[in-house]
């Protein structure tokens, strides 16, 4: 008669279910490790095996089995360049230096002015304005019109913690507001780096879409045009599943192939909540408003 | 077609060949432009805010009051001295039948309903030492503002846009606030105040169309809700789902049909979010379905819809699935925002 295996949940005994429970997963983990070593082996005579099954065994992820979007943006259509190109940010593009200023939401807390003293390192030409108790905000934005900032980022509290970032580009430019989450000051990450004055490069990561390029295309208008390499600063600003991811990272080439990253500044997490055409006005028109109705798939992303 | 531009410019375009048969230019809007944001700050520059035309003439206003009547054959616009539109103005619509019928309204301007012929007569009388002509020439209606609040105020007035509701009475109007409100006058009584008054929703009413149900009222405001208000229920039947920008014309279509079958009635939205929806028409035995039928990425920020019905071709073969192959079938003329700079206003040419 052919054994019948016996199963852990079979025997009423707690301590020898243990044992013979332990003894399986050690069994099965020991299959595993042989099928793989035997794997390496014959793929390290046959490399053409792998190519296979690296071509082959590639999993399912949200972002490769992401829903169509038909706002991508396609490189070569000129309409579409043109839409981009004569958009509000273009004074940037043709020269014109960002000049920031940064203020916050009444009676805030130190995590706040902590948060706004490391976006100001972030940003060079970015001054801080503490946010008086009269100070409205269609006053601050048309003062800081008069003074010429280029942009106006108001940082939002609750809960004696920072949660929004209004992002106003300033002469009668797009207004954005993000939801902040996870954000660790520097002086949190272990082994961080130190900050130098020089210009950062930017990296815009999987900014795709129509409303992706507006959002990027802001976020380049805050950084000088031309970066400085000598300092070799990097800000990255990566979008996966419409959150914006933002580190800073000093790098160095050790050689042609390897490269060193030191994690130098804060780290934040973004999210666009809703995108209005012109300057913020609480009754102004909205180019893109997030609504949990347009959550129709967990393969949906807007940006 | 007839197209307003941003910049100023309005063009007449034939639609067959693209071409650019006509252009005129709104000198006034022009100036504004040039100016400094620090001398003229961007929401009170002149804008072209109404757009109506017929077989003979062209008529435009811009947002501080100054209209035009121009023959088609003029090379420039000709505008009317001192009419007393007023300034501010948001919106100028004629009545659709009777075209020399119109009414305005704007920023603390309410509404008022004028009659072109008056103010032509009126402008041929007039002399050049009249600095004005009289603030009631041409004036068929003016509107009452409700009485005070409960604190004793007078309630804020604000049209955003304006519907005359009955084809061959142009004293039924339908209006929307920037205030929430919808509000329905019907001049051929006694009564100046508005018949109705609902509060919808709590963003501005950038848009109200009328529909083929004369109950029925499409809105929309500016963050991305577009609903269809029943008058005589005084409140929203249903808002549409699947819109993520705000939507800045609305129109109902009535799609073409097999003989013998009632074609279907669509709602074309087309919003900031460079997007063209459609949606179904609440079908008076059918639930209201709120899910979009499709969109049509139009790749720049869409600020009005025209349809052009003469163009609607038949379906071909049944209609299989829930996919409506009919709307590719249609031919819109959904125009958009180029540059930031130039707005599309088009109105269809009405022979």
């Amino acid at each position: 008669m052919p054994k019948v295996p016996v199963l852990p949940s079979d025997i009423k005994n707690k301590q020898k279910r243990e044992n013979l429970y332990h003894k399986l997963k050690a069994e099965k983990a020991k299959k595993k490790l042989e099928r793989r070593k035997q794997l390496a082996k014959d793929e390290a005579k046959n490399p053409e095996l792998k190519e296979k099954r690296l071509r082959e065994n590639v999993p399912r992820t949200l972002e490769n089995t992401r829903e169509h979007d038909d706002t991508m943006v396609d490189a070569e259509d000129e309409e579409v360049a043109e839409d981009i190109a004569s958009d509000e940010l273009a004074s940037y593009f043709s020269g014109k230096t960002p000049k920031i200023v940064v203020t916050t939401s009444k009676k805030c807390t130190k995590v706040t002015y902590d948060f706004c003293a490391e976006l100001i390192s972030m940003m060079p030409n970015a001054q801080f304005e503490k946010r008086g108790a009269k100070h409205e905000l269609r006053q601050i934005i048309k003062i800081a019109n008069e003074q010429e900032f280029t942009d106006l980022i108001v940082v939002n509290e609750d809960h004696k913690q920072p949660n929004g970032i209004t992002l106003i580009h300033l002469p009668e430019g797009p207004s954005a507001y993000f939801k902040l989450s996870n954000f660790i000051p520097a002086s949190r990450i272990t082994d961080h780096g130190a900050v130098t004055a020089h210009f950062p490069e930017i990296i815009l990561n999987n900014f795709n879409t129509r409303l992706g390029h507006t959002i990027g295309r802001m976020f380049q208008a805050l950084f000088p045009q031309v970066p400085e390499f000598q300092g070799r600063q990097a800000i990255t600003f990566h979008n996966q599943r419409d959150f914006i991811f933002v580190r800073r990272h000093r790098y160095v080439f050790r050689d042609t192939d390897r490269v060193g990253l030191q994690e130098l500044g804060p780290k934040f997490t973004l999210k666009l909540k809703w995108l209005q055409k012109g300057v913020y006005d609480r009754n102004g028109e909205y180019e893109w408003l997030f609504k949990p109705e347009l959550e129709t798939s967990r393969r949906r992303f807007f940006l | 077609m007839v197209v307003a531009r941003k910049d100023g410019t309005i063009n007449l375009i034939e639609i067959a060949s693209q071409k650019t048969v006509k252009a005129f230019t709104e000198q006034e809007v022009v100036k504004d432009l040039v100016k400094k944001k620090n001398e003229l700050p961007a929401d009170s520059r002149s804008r072209i805010i109404g757009l109506e035309a017929t077989s003979t003439h062209l008529l435009v206003c811009t947002s501080r009051g100054t209209l035009s009547w121009t023959p088609w054959t003029a090379s420039k616009l000709m505008h009317l001295s001192k009419v007393p539109l007023g300034h501010n103005l948001d919106i100028l619509r004629s009545h659709p039948i009777s075209k020399n019928v119109f009414a305005v309204g704007g920023k603390e301007r309410d509404l008022r309903v004028y009659d072109m012929n008056k103010i032509l007569e009126g402008q041929q009388g007039a002399s050049m030492s009249d600095p004005l002509l009289p603030s009631n020439i041409g004036l068929l209606y003016k509107a009452k503002n409700l009485g005070h609040d409960a604190l004793d105020l007078q309630p804020k007035v604000w049209i955003r846009d304006i519907q005359f509701m009955d084809k061959a009475d142009p004293t039924k109007i339908a209006v929307s606030t920037q205030y929430h409100q919808i509000r329905m006058y019907d001049f051929s009584t006694q009564q100046r105040r508005p018949i109705m008054n609902e509060e919808v929703g709590d963003k501005p009413i950038l848009r109200i169309r009328q529909s083929h149900i004369k109950d029925h009222l499409l809105f929309s405001d500016s963050t991305n809700v577009v609903g269809v208000f029943s008058l005589k229920d005084r409140k929203v039947i249903g808002a549409y789902k699947g819109i993520a920008g705000c939507v800045q014309d609305i129109k109902v279509v009535q799609m073409p049909a097999e003989p013998g079958q009632q074609g279907e009635y669509v709602v074309a939205t087309g919003s900031l979010d460079r997007r063209l929806n459609l949606h179904h028409y609440p079908h008076p035995e059918k639930p209201f379905d709120p899910k979009p039928i499709s969109r049509f990425n139009m790749l720049q920020r869409l600020y009005c819809v025209e349809v052009d019905a003469l163009d609607l071709e038949n379906v071909d073969g049944p209609k299989t699935t829930g996919q409506q192959e009919a709307d590719h079938d249609e031919l819109w003329d959904a125009l958009g925002v180029v540059e930031p700079k130039r707005k599309h206003v088009s109105k269809k040419l009405k022979k």
